[in-house]
């Protein structure tokens, strides 16, 4: 009985292992322009067509897929916030910026929309080398291309916290977060850094888009769930919190598996969301956070 | 004055060609169209109290229009509740949930407060798929809630013209105009846009931010709500998919947004165009290309957002009102202002 639970809670830490990839990114936009990306999970879904391509038309690895789908959403970010976001952000400098939410907004139809015009609203699935395979361990299964997309996943976010941490660039991101305008004073340069933090974050969906390839199925709409469960990871961790927004992935994970064990897979989800209430009304700095928010 | 009494005039005409329209036509797929768009004006337009004077975008606020359904539906099916008193009682419910999200979500900024609404939406949603029944009543789960039919009558709300229907939604339109007519010039809409334009400003000058937030989506919630009793009154059916959808709340807060955000009539303007439109679209294209319509949609969105951020009326008001000025006299006191393309001036002459 113990193993069942055991069991779901690896499926758990392995699928939010993934999660976290996608939500980070989302979360370094928001740190860093405070701006949310309603499109975020159909940029996620759009690096998941290209994958698909790649792999079903060039036959190529799913996981050798990462570097193009990266570089692609890598530069669609990057010119997409040169020339359509940070002439909205210009503009709302003394507030919130509502009007790239309503952009990106936009944007999320247009995308789906566009996939569904382009392959239709069909499910469709890629049966890749790895799709199936498992690695036994005593009773415990582990499918191994969810603990394959796990690694690699660990190895980007950690790639992305060190590059924050220790680069120039990184510094400069996290000094932006903190205060626009000090930033700008101390000489950076903050639209090409905008540019930067969004062709980042959707190079980072780009990664997870492969990543979910040979375990995910494929469709227009999809795009939505890994948006609504990257605004859960978001709000959990804290806004540009990359270690939070890790274990925020993990924790959603692992309640999906586990709830799905002991609930059923609806409730698990359903779950999530209430959890996802809770924070928002009750901490709605982020589960860790709470520090700082009494500081400032 | 003489401009004042001309908006009149053209207020005049529209209200009298949206009475006469209806009558022009007896195909039943026409006059759908026409309810359906006066249905979806009269959600903008209620969207637009919150999102769009007070500025709290809500994106999943279709979510009110979903909780507003239900309530009526249910209420009629099981306890027989004339729809007329099941859209109060789903209006007033849906108000009261908004407050109790808004209480909390409001003292960060109002991206928390959209995201608690989309969340709002799929809890909804995955509850009502897995509950068929709650209390013993049947809210009809994955496959949707019929309302029954107990043939023409008013009390329930239930006619075979559609043209009934349609000046039942015309008759909310009004309403919900003149609760936008009476932001624009009341004194908590000036709060309201206060705090859109600058909260940290509208605080220091002793506005209760919160207290005006909560009743800006108070009044929208309670209109959204009501709609939505009317919606499930009109289709007599309702489901999961359609009431707690993305979709929805999408459309709704998009019409307000391309036709001017904070405007009186902006937001019913852009229903009143977009939504026959859009209609034709799916009718034309619906099989061939079956996401142009959305995607139509979206792109529309993007390019009003980017070029006319103030929405398309106002854009258009405010570029007549420039030409007109330029030609009584070229003067530099009138002269566009420094300021004049900021927002903030949209409104004035209403």
């Amino acid at each position: 009985m113990a193993t069942i639970y055991l069991q779901a809670l690896i499926d758990g830490i392995l699928q939010g292992g993934v999660y976290a990839t996608i939500a980070v990114g989302l979360s370094l936009c928001f740190g860093v322009m405070g701006i949310i990306n309603w499109a975020h999970g159909e940029t996620l879904m759009v690096g998941m067509y290209i994958s698909y391509l790649c792999v079903q038309h060039l036959g190529m690895d799913p996981y050798l897929t990462i570097f193009i789908t990266a570089t692609v959403l890598f530069v669609f970010g990057f010119l997409l916030q040169k020339f359509v976001f940070n002439d909205l952000l210009k503009r709302e400098v003394a507030r919130e910026p509502l009007s790239v939410l309503l952009s990106t907004a936009g944007l999320s139809m247009v995308l789906w929309n566009c996939m569904t015009m382009i392959f239709g609203s069909f499910v469709m699935g890629v049966n890749t080398k790895y799709s199936g395979t498992t690695i036994r361990l005593n009773d415990l299964i582990i499918s191994r291309p969810r603990l394959i997309s796990f690694c690699i996943a660990l190895v980007v976010t950690g790639a992305l916290y060190l590059f924050l941490q220790k680069s120039e660039q990184g510094r400069a991101l996290r000094a932006t977060a903190q205060n626009r305008t000090v930033a700008r004073l101390m000489g950076i340069n903050i639209e090409l850094l905008f540019c930067l933090a969004f062709g980042l974050s959707l190079a980072l969906v780009g990664v997870s888009s492969a990543l979910l390839i040979p375990t995910f199925q494929i469709y227009p709409k999809v795009g939505a769930v890994f948006s609504n469960k990257s605004f859960i990871i978001v709000v959990l961790g804290g806004k540009g919190d990359v270690k939070g927004a890790l274990i925020g992935g993990l924790i959603i994970g692992i309640i999906e598996r586990v709830g799905a064990v002991l609930l059923n897979e609806s409730y698990a989800l359903e779950l999530t969301y209430v959890l996802f209430i809770i924070i928002l009304l009750f901490m709605p700095e982020g589960l860790f956070n709470r520090k700082s928010k009494m500081k400032g | 004055m003489k401009k004042l009494s001309k908006n009149n005039v053209w207020m005049l005409i529209a209200f009298a060609v949206a009475v006469i329209l209806p009558n022009t036509t007896k195909s039943s797929s026409v006059l759908q169209i026409m309810v359906v768009t006066m249905m979806y004006a009269f959600f903008t337009t209620a969207w637009n109290i919150s999102g769009g004077y007070a500025g709290q975008l809500g994106l999943g606020n279709g979510v009110y229009i979903g909780i507003g359904a239900y309530i009526t539906g249910i209420l009629f099916n099981e306890l027989h509740v004339s729809p007329w008193f099941g859209l109060l009682a789903g209006g007033v419910f849906a108000a009261i949930i908004s407050l109790g999200m808004g209480s909390f979500t409001f003292k960060l900024q109002g991206t928390y407060y959209s995201l608690a609404t989309v969340a709002l939406l799929a809890i909804l949603r995955i509850f009502l798929n897995e509950n068929r029944y709650i209390m013993g009543w049947d809210f009809g789960g994955p496959a949707g809630l019929k309302t029954k039919w107990l043939g023409v009558s008013f009390q329930n709300m239930q006619f075979m013209d559609k043209r009934i229907y349609y000046y039942i939604a015309l008759g909310f339109l009004m309403i919900s105009l003149l609760a936008c007519w009476h932001t624009s010039r009341s004194k908590s809409g000036y709060y309201f846009r206060a705090i859109d334009t600058n909260q940290e400003a509208a605080a220091s000058l002793g506005v209760n931010v919160m207290q005006y937030k909560l009743q800006a989506q108070f009044i929208s919630a309670l209109l959204m709500g009501m709609g939505g009793g009317f919606y499930v009154a009109f289709y007599q059916f309702i489901d999961t998919e359609t009431m707690f959808n993305f979709e929805l709340s999408f459309q709704t807060m998009l019409m307000a947004v391309i036709g001017g955000r904070a405007t009186v009539f902006g937001p019913a303007v852009a229903a009143c165009l977009l939504i026959p439109f859009n209609e034709l679209l799916r009718r034309y294209f619906g099989t061939a290309l079956p996401g142009l319509p959305m995607l139509l949609y979206g792109l529309i969105l993007m390019a009003t957002i980017q070029f006319m951020p103030q929405g398309v009326i106002p854009f258009i008001s405010e570029k007549l009102e420039r030409r007109k000025a330029g030609e009584r006299a070229r003067l530099p006191i009138n002269g566009p202002e420094p300021g004049a393309e900021t927002k903030g001036e949209a409104n004035t002459d209403e």
